[in-house]
């Protein structure tokens, strides 16, 4: 279940998952955020969409082009520059080792009282993620 | 698939929905309301051409998604305006604001317009005197000792008021200053 809490963390991967979407295919504001809905990302709202989109466009990460629609004004379509094409695959290198690392972290079972301070717990669970050589 | 078709498979320019396609002069008058919001909040702190493309692509979503939530319900997931127009000045907000400077000035002015009258009504009222057919005044009003009289002082049948005082001026002049944030203007920023 996506709640309150998870929204903060998803704004921050908002980003990349824009760019991963666009990578896919060319699509127009509120169309990414069907497609974001179709993920199960209810809760990112359409006011966190539009103007992400729109600094992808200004860092020059998106291009875009004005597509004529017979339900109203010309929907901008946007699309992924070269640059980025760069970007997405930093942000999914970058994304990838922020998993890796906190997976056996929180793969650890979670005491029920911490540890007093100058001891070490122990780690004996494996880790949960195992990175996937590129 | 072509890069340009949309999730319904349908092209660019089509839609698959089955709400009317244009909608009613009261949603179109929301819809301009909220727009004009927006853009009113994005004043001076980007350009003109970007504000008006940002106007442009919001009237889309939103006829794209009134089709599927209704203009109200469109709107409603757009949030406050306000907040939404910040979302688009994120790390850019460095502008001159010279609407809201202009817009402070007039609110000071209007302000201290408002208490020269108050001021002068009361005075004049307070001291109101009958001479003949004649109405003669008594008052006298100073901002500050030194700052010039906002009203003139003495007997007299009519009077002057100088609300442009230097006190006023000064404080008209800081209210355009601290609207527009004038220490953002770089002679040669566009």
């Amino acid at each position: 279940m996506t709640t309150a809490h998870d929204v903060q963390m998803l704004k921050g991967a908002l980003r990349l998952a824009l760019l991963r979407l666009l990578a896919e295919r060319e699509s127009y504001g509120y169309e990414l955020v069907l497609r974001l809905h179709d993920l199960g990302l209810v809760d990112v709202a359409e006011g966190s969409v539009y103007p992400a989109i729109t600094r992808l466009e200004r860092d020059g990460l998106a291009s875009s082009r004005l597509v004529p629609s017979s339900s109203g004004p010309a929907r901008k379509y946007y699309h992924l520059t070269e640059a980025g094409t760069v970007a997405l695959r930093d942000a999914t290198a970058a994304w990838h080792h922020l998993v890796d690392a906190l997976a056996p972290l929180l793969a650890r079972e979670i005491p029920a009282e911490p540890a007093p301070p100058g001891t070490t717990p122990t780690d004996d669970t494996p880790p949960a993620h195992e990175a996937v050589p590129s | 698939m072509s890069p340009a078709a949309d999730q319904s498979g349908t092209t660019p320019g089509t839609t698959a929905s089955t709400m009317p396609d244009t909608p009613g002069l009261r949603d179109r008058l929301r819809a301009r309301w909220f727009v004009w919001r927006v853009d009113a909040s994005l004043d001076g702190r980007m350009p003109r051409r970007r504000r008006r493309e940002i106007r442009r692509e919001l009237r889309a979503n939103l006829a794209a998604s009134a089709q599927d939530h209704g203009m109200r319900g469109a709107i409603e997931r757009l949030g406050h305006p306000t907040t939404l127009a910040r979302g688009y000045v994120e790390g850019t907000d460095q502008r001159v604001r010279w609407r809201t400077g202009v817009l402070a000035a007039l609110g000071t002015f209007t302000v201290l317009y408002l208490l020269t009258l108050f001021f002068l009504v009361a005075f004049s009222l307070g001291a109101t005197e009958v001479a003949g057919s004649e109405v003669s005044f008594s008052y006298a009003y100073e901002v500050a000792p030194g700052w010039g009289p906002l009203v003139g002082a003495g007997e007299q049948t009519s009077f002057e008021v100088l609300l442009l005082s230097p006190f006023h001026l000064i404080l008209i002049a800081l209210a355009w200053v601290l609207g527009a944030r004038i220490w953002r203007w770089r002679p040669a920023a566009r």
